[in-house]
């Protein structure tokens, strides 16, 4: 038996230092290439596998670590999102501002600054309620503009609140003129169509993107705010009137404060 | 509790629609949620009680929009009305089928008398305005709908809790 075990013990070094030698002089490249190509794709799946399952025990253990890290990351990611959500909402509440306040020393008008409350819930009327009123020193038919455009002018006033009709509403009409041609007319709001210049002289020859300031007349609306541009205009043949569609130059839907004229 | 919820569901609603609903819009139409929470309520709860939150909600509505006043007292009253013919006996099992006819015709008296008293006090008959009025109509209507089943639960969740005390 110790004869055999001694047999078998020598056959194997003589076959492991028979393949060194054969292997150093490259006998064995093609068997080597074979084996390679078969066995290659498979290994490089295990090999994948294998190593995605050691880096998962090797994170294992870093894991509180990871979470803890994770945890930090997404507080300070929150945090710089807020702030730079802040400083956008400032940056633009400071561009609207300074706007304000370019029209009111421009204009020399004295104003009251108030913020929008409510809209009108209806879609159909365009009033807006504002959290200034009487004891504030708001009166009826104080005109509001915002960033100095003209926006409506107040109805009704309460003690703390008052209501603003806008130019855009059904009931508002109001004096009106362009400020290239002398064209007057007067500004209606329509039913959820904006607003539209009406009664302007078929003679008048408008265009596209003129602007529209108020005229003056009557008294109600100091003049030369700016109402909005022309963007259609309809011609009848048969009519001794021309109408123009206006684009208000201010977004009636995102306003968000407005200034009342002390007139 | 139940009357509490109720005061609590329909502020909230006033508050979005004269609020953040106002400047959401979709190409300029708005759903009108009081019309569609007004008419869910009243299927689902007693006449009597629906009487009361219809004329305070229509009271407060009223006197936050630029008017005509009493438009919104009045429809609120009608739908009211409307849910507790077509619904006496069966007022948990009402199809939206029914419910949502209500609302259409609702809401077709509300806007149509609107843009009524409105171009006849602007003396402008405008037609785009009935285009706009048309949308209105759909708008609340498809909103109805597709919230129906939901206000549905809730209101007769509502009524569970309160039948469970």
């Amino acid at each position: 038996m110790k004869k055999i075990s001694f047999l078998i013990f020598f056959s194997i070094i003589i076959i492991i230092f028979s393949l060194l030698f054969f292997k150093s002089k490259g006998s064995f490249s093609g068997i080597d290439s074979g084996i390679g190509r078969i066995f290659a794709p498979v290994g490089a799946v295990f090999s994948n596998a294998t190593s995605g399952v050691k880096d998962f025990f090797s994170n294992i253990g870093n894991i509180g670590n990871l979470q803890k890290e994770n945890k930090e990351l997404r507080t300070r990611v929150n945090g710089l999102e807020s702030e730079n959500a802040r400083m956008s909402v400032g940056a633009k509440e400071n561009e609207a501002l300074k706007r304000e306040l370019k029209f009111a020393r421009d204009s020399g008008f004295e104003t009251i600054s108030a913020n929008i409350s409510f809209f009108d819930p209806t879609n159909i009327r365009e009033t807006i309620t504002i959290n200034r009123g009487s004891n504030d020193g708001v009166r009826t038919n104080m005109v509001a503009t915002s960033e100095g455009f003209l926006i409506g002018k107040v109805t009704d006033v309460y003690p703390s609140t008052a209501k603003i009709l806008l130019i855009t509403d059904p009931l508002s009409a109001l004096p009106a003129m362009c400020t290239s041609v002398n064209a007057t007319g007067l500004v209606q709001g329509q039913v959820g169509m904006g607003i539209v210049m009406n009664q302007i002289p078929q003679d008048i020859e408008l265009k596209k993107g003129e602007v529209i300031v108020t005229s003056g007349l009557g008294g109600e609306y100091p003049k030369g705010l700016i109402i909005g541009k022309v963007e259609n205009i309809t011609k009848k043949n048969n009519s001794i009137f021309q109408s123009a569609s206006l684009r208000p130059l201010i977004d009636f839907k995102s306003l968000e404060r407005v200034q009342l004229i002390k007139q | 509790m139940i009357l509490f919820l109720n005061i609590v569901t329909f502020t909230l609603v006033a508050y979005l629609q004269s609020s953040l609903l106002a400047r959401f819009d979709i190409f300029g139409l708005m759903p009108n949620l009081a019309l569609i929470l007004i008419t869910a309520f009243s299927f689902h709860r007693k006449t009597y009680m629906a009487y009361i939150f219809a004329f305070v909600y229509g009271l407060v509505l009223d006197s936050i929009s630029g008017g005509p006043f009493g438009i919104h007292i009045a429809t609120f009253m009608l739908i009211v009305f409307a849910c507790s013919l077509l619904s006496e006996e069966t007022r948990s099992t009402v199809s939206t089928m029914v419910s949502t006819v209500v609302i259409l015709v609702a809401s077709a008296v509300f806007y149509l008398s609107f843009w009524i008293i409105l171009s006849w006090q602007s003396k402008n008959f405008a037609f785009s305005g009935i285009l706009f009025v048309l949308g209105e109509i759909l708008v609340t209507t498809g909103v109805f709908v597709v919230t129906f089943p939901y206000l549905k639960k809730f209101f007769l969740w509502e009524e569970a809790v309160e039948a469970r005390k």
